[in-house]
């Protein structure tokens, strides 16, 4: 084996140790942890701008909405009350207690025996509660049945068209007073009916009704 | 690896506190700042965002109403036609008046008892008007007709009390005294 001496070596030891000098490696690393921080530093810069622009424009989206955001709410106030008033205005209409039907029932259940004295009705604006009272005299041979006759029919005829109509003497009694009629000598008794409705009892049976007819 | 000397060792060293104190400047200078400015305008992305959904919601209700407050405003024009402009003692009283007068029925003009502002607070632009009106003779079926067409005739009007009594005069005539009830203008 020839012998082979190598003149250089101490050069090359101190190209090696130049290149594993610790001291430039950690300089390298350093650099190294800088530039990742830049870089990263970066990132975040590019996430805030873009984060800036995105709120800048949702703030002036928000800036053209808010006012009509408003003239909407004003808007809605203004169309509640409305609908509110509208339908407060239509239950008045819709709720009153019209007087036609009974001047009528009592028009038709007043027999020619029957004279009536007084009709007094009352319907109070803010409950459903309708009275009505009616006095007078009954003649005929048996004047309480002709009195009690028109009670019945009358609380028929108001039962059709209200609904639940409680319908009641408050005085029935026999009067000495005689009266002649188609030539017949007659006897009397003075009466006082009173009549109590209930006037949601029929609106409440009429807007259940409203829905059946649609289907 | 050759073994450090001591002149590189304090190289080092030196340059290993200039990286945490750059660290340590970047983190708080720099860095923190910074996070804090994103956090800040995530949050009030997610805000803006919610107002601004929020107020599309707003308007689309709004606009969904259109229909029903025209439905709504018509029948309040409907219904305050029959509210006159003016002091209701102006217009009402002759009105009812004229009203009988043409269905046959003498009537004095109805006198105002009270009026009240309105109990619904949907009704607070209006108030109710109370009224008394008298027939010295009156025929009823002629009267009643003339009631009935009133009242049919005036949606805002009711009769809320009714006395009907036999004219001691004139047998044949009944005298009837009325409480008259209607919603008019404030």
């Amino acid at each position: 084996m020839a012998i082979r001496i190598n003149l250089f070596h101490e050069e090359q030891n101190r190209e090696v140790q130049r290149k594993r000098d610790p001291l430039k490696l950690g300089m390298f690393a350093i650099a190294f942890v800088l530039g990742v921080i830049v870089l990263y530093h970066f990132v975040k810069m590019a996430e805030s701008s873009r984060l800036q622009s995105q709120l800048n424009s949702l703030q002036q989206e928000w800036s053209t909405k808010e006012a009509e955001m408003k003239a909407a709410i004003k808007a809605q106030e203004d169309s509640l009350n409305a609908v509110n008033r509208a339908e407060a205005l239509k239950k008045v209409v819709e709720e009153r207690f019209l007087w036609g039907g009974v001047f009528q029932v009592v028009m038709d259940v007043v027999p020619l025996e029957v004279q009536l004295k007084s009709f007094a009705g009352t319907s109070e604006a803010q409950s459903d509660n309708v009275t009505i009272i009616l006095e007078g005299v009954a003649a005929g041979n048996e004047p309480r049945s002709v009195a009690e006759n028109l009670r019945r029919n009358l609380g028929e005829k108001l039962n059709e068209l209200y609904g639940t109509a409680e319908v009641a003497f408050t005085l029935l009694e026999n009067d000495d007073l005689q009266v002649v009629l188609d030539e017949q000598k007659l006897s009397t008794a003075r009466f006082a009916i009173r009549a109590s409705l209930k006037q949601s009892v029929k609106t409440e049976e009429k807007s259940e009704a409203k829905p059946a007819k649609k289907k | 690896m050759s073994k450090l000397n001591k002149d590189q060792i304090q190289k080092v060293v030196a340059s290993a506190l200039m990286l945490g104190v750059v660290l340590a400047g970047y983190y708080n200078l720099l860095l923190s700042p910074l996070k804090a400015n994103i956090a800040r305008m995530e949050t009030e992305v997610v805000g803006v965002e919610e107002k601004v959904k929020e107020a599309n919601t707003q308007i689309r209700k709004a606009q969904g109403l259109d229909e029903q407050v025209a439905q709504s405003q018509n029948t309040i024009d409907l219904l305050e036609e029959f509210m006159l402009d003016g002091a209701p003692e102006a217009w009402f009283p002759p009105l009812i008046q004229e009203f009988f007068t043409t269905h046959g029925v003498k009537s004095s003009p109805p006198r105002r008892i009270e009026f009240r502002g309105a109990q619904d607070p949907a009704l607070r632009k209006y108030q109710s008007g109370i009224w008394s009106a008298q027939f010295s003779q009156i025929e009823f079926a002629q009267w009643g007709m003339a009631m009935s067409a009133l009242e049919n005739e005036q949606p805002l009007l009711r009769f809320t009390r009714i006395q009907v009594e036999l004219s001691s005069d004139t047998p044949q005539f009944q005298r009837a005294d009325v409480e008259i009830y209607n919603i008019i203008k404030q």
